[in-house]
């Protein structure tokens, strides 16, 4: 039996060690799970905040707050290029209206035109008369000739007028029509802006959010981790009764008679002999039930472990791969970032284009304020002509007072002064107009640059500060990106004394193993002793060999293990106490 | 404050295993080899609760009980036995000897708090 004994104190001393190994390992394990799940909570805490002075290093406002912001930022200036916006539209319909009216007023030029027209004829007819009334109608003639020439010039400089005034309506309505389009294309923008932007903000916010929800989740879930870890310390305590069975089974085996070598038939021909042989029978049968049942043990124990270790192992590999998913998902979804970088390229590059269209615009205002001046100037002109034909009008009555030939040519003179009269009311009413045109247009396009300075100044402040924006987000972006990609629940150390801990699993087994052998030894010796106990029975043509109770119930009574003395006490027909208790029960007294 | 208990077993596994779960519930710990390392940590010693085991080397449990109960110490300190043994006899043998409660090995972690609860109260 010395070799059995052996294995068996081995079992002992490596079930020992074994459980051992995990009981140092197990709370190791469940504290580096513990400084995983606190490290991980501190990462999905450095995700929820941002600092944008020093991204995710302590201080800072929270995510959601720091978009809110943002948004709301930008927002207000878009509101406020709104407010640009509405004030150029109102000048420009300001200028609109301007346009038209003087347009509508130059009337005054077609009147200088027909009444020049009517005095031409008028003073036709004079110097027809006036050459008809001979050396009388001499000086009259001069004063007509020049008044046809003048009358002409008017003619002409009104046709003049008529063009200049034109051009200015053409370029009038190029200035109205290029300010739509640029008030167009602002308004494209900003609602390329508000679009892309706050819904690149809305993506950043609730991809972040939901990550930062399923981090959550998955955090929560490899807490459930630490029951399985639980489970298997609860499962350490198998190793006091295994190690109390086989001392039990130590103990029969040094009660035993003979060794194995001993079982001869020959030495138990004596009735010392046989009662030595049937004692050892049964303690041998009573130590093959407690190796049984230890196997047994080992094996539930195997069977506890492998389970909590899979539950485990599940769980970790389940919140491994979510962990991954989850951060592939807010990668890909987060390119809406860098398509906000492209997009501030886009406004940036818009942004040129209106400003350039805009500086056109400012000198074709400029182009159109000269010909206006011009315009004015033209007017200003026939003040001149106005004077020569005041001059006309009086020379003809002082012609027409001189010479008595020329008396019936009264009607005419009162035509051509009155005719006189109107020409020039009506340059007074053209200078006017001109001068209230050009003043208030002039006003309205120093309002119109002066916001449209303040616009592009503002539009520049407002692109740095979408740019800086944008950049702080790729920032935040990227940093969430590292922190998502580094972030790892369980750390290297707890796969490592998870590993050692499975490889505790095949060494039990490997006992396992050996106390089966034990067992298929013990059950061989007792074979052997049934064979040579049934021979002497049938030599002494008896059925059953009883022996001393006493000595097999003392060592029984030894027993620590109430399940092992019932068996015992069934096996061998000896009354065993009843148990006051069931394994797990608590009494309190 | 946590309460502090003192846990005896010659098998370091299940002193392990038993001051492990202990201190996930929030308490404090010390450990003894067996019923005299157990007697002498504890002779001078307040601890608020002690769980034994029954059948060590060189003192077993009841023993170490006996001697506790005789110290001004531990005359009151709530101990509850952790052992293999069921019999009846056993049980009354330590419930003479001064046991508060008896727990049959093996035990469920939450079994064993919820009495350690009942007895600290």
């Amino acid at each position: 039996m010395s070799l059995n004994s052996q294995i068996l104190r081995q079992v002992v001393a490596d079930t020992e060690q074994i459980f051992n190994r995990i009981a140092e390992n197990y709370p190791k394990l469940l504290e580096e799970l513990e400084n995983n799940i606190e490290d991980a909570s501190l990462s999905l805490n450095k995700l929820s905040v941002v600092n944008p002075g020093g991204l995710f290093e302590g201080g800072g406002v929270p995510v959601d707050a720091y978009l809110k912001e943002r948004k709301e930022t930008a927002k207000s200036s878009l509101l406020e290029l709104n407010t640009f916006k509405k004030q150029n539209e109102i000048i420009i319909e300001k200028l609109t209206s301007a346009i038209t009216d003087y347009h509508d007023s130059q009337a005054y030029i077609e009147e200088i035109r027909d009444i020049s027209e009517s005095l031409q004829i008028v003073s036709l007819n004079a110097l027809v008369n006036a050459v008809k009334a001979g050396k009388g109608g001499e000086g009259f003639s001069v004063i007509t000739e020049n008044l046809k020439n003048v009358t002409g010039t008017t003619i002409e400089k009104t046709g003049l007028l008529e063009q200049k005034g034109d051009v200015v309506k053409r370029q009038l309505d190029v200035f109205c029509s290029s300010e739509k389009s640029i008030a167009e294309n602002r308004r494209e923008l900003l609602e390329l802006l508000e679009e892309k932007m706050m819904s690149g903000i809305d993506t950043f916010q609730v991809e972040s959010e939901t990550v930062n929800n399923l981090l959550s989740g998955l955090n929560k879930e490899s807490e459930k981790v630490k029951g399985s870890i639980l489970k298997v310390m609860q499962e350490l305590q198998q190793q006091d009764i295994i190690r109390q069975t086989i001392d039990q089974i130590l103990m029969s085996m040094d009660e035993l008679p003979m060794e194995s070598e001993d079982y001869k038939i020959d030495e138990i021909s004596e009735d010392k002999g046989m009662d030595k042989a049937v004692f050892s029978e049964r303690l041998i049968d009573i130590s093959i039930i407690m190796i049984d049942e230890v196997v047994s043990k080992l094996s539930r124990t195997i069977e506890v472990f492998s389970e909590s270790f899979n539950q485990a192992r599940e769980r970790l590999e389940y919140i491994q791969s979510e962990k991954n998913a989850a951060v592939e998902h807010f990668i890909t979804n987060l390119k809406s970032m860098s398509n906000l970088s492209e997009m501030n390229l886009e406004v940036r590059e818009r942004s040129n284009e209106l400003s350039a269209k805009r500086r056109g615009l400012l000198s074709l205002i400029s182009g159109l304020l000269q010909h206006v001046e011009e315009i004015s100037e033209e007017i200003e002109s026939f003040e001149k002509i106005s004077g020569w034909l005041q001059n006309v009008a009086v020379l003809s009555r002082i012609e027409l007072t001189r010479s008595v030939s020329l008396r019936q040519m009264k009607e005419s003179v009162d035509d051509m002064a009155g005719l006189v009269e109107r020409i020039q009311q009506q340059i007074q009413r053209g200078e006017k107009e001109t001068g209230d045109f050009l003043s208030m247009t002039g006003k309205l396009f120093l309002d119109y640059n002066e916001y449209a300075e303040e616009e592009q100044h503002y539009m520049t402040r407002f692109f740095k500060s979408i740019l800086d924006s944008i950049q702080e987000m790729s920032t935040i972006n990227s940093s969430f990106s590292d922190v998502l990609n580094n972030f790892n629940f369980f750390s290297e150390k707890f796969r490592t004394l998870f590993e050692i801990s499975l490889g505790e699993m095949a060494q039990l087994k490997k006992m396992m193993d050996n106390l089966s052998e034990v067992s298929g030894d013990l059950q061989s010796i007792k074979l052997k002793l049934n064979d040579i106990i049934k021979t002497k029975l049938n030599e002494k043509k008896i059925q059953e060999w009883n022996i001393s109770d006493e000595s097999l119930n003392r060592i029984i009574e030894r027993f620590t293990i109430y399940s092992h003395k019932r068996s015992a006490g069934e096996l061998t027909g000896l009354d065993v106490e009843e148990s006051a208790l069931e394994a797990g029960e608590v009494t309190l007294f | 404050m946590a309460q502090t208990i003192m846990v005896v077993d010659d098998s370091n596994a299940i002193r392990q295993s038993v001051s492990f779960i202990l201190k996930e519930n929030g308490y404090e710990t010390m450990e003894a080899c067996d019923g005299k390392d157990g007697f002498d940590k504890l002779k001078d010693q307040k601890v608020d609760l002690i769980i034994t085991d029954v059948n060590m080397p060189n003192m077993d449990g009841i023993s170490m009980l006996r001697e506790l109960r005789a110290t001004d110490t531990h005359k009151f300190t709530p101990i509850l036995v952790l052992t293999t043994e069921s019999q009846a006899s056993i049980m009354q043998e330590g419930k003479s000897a001064g046991a508060t409660g008896w727990i049959v090995k093996p035990f469920s972690n939450d079994k064993l708090i919820a009495t350690i609860k009942k007895v600290l109260g």
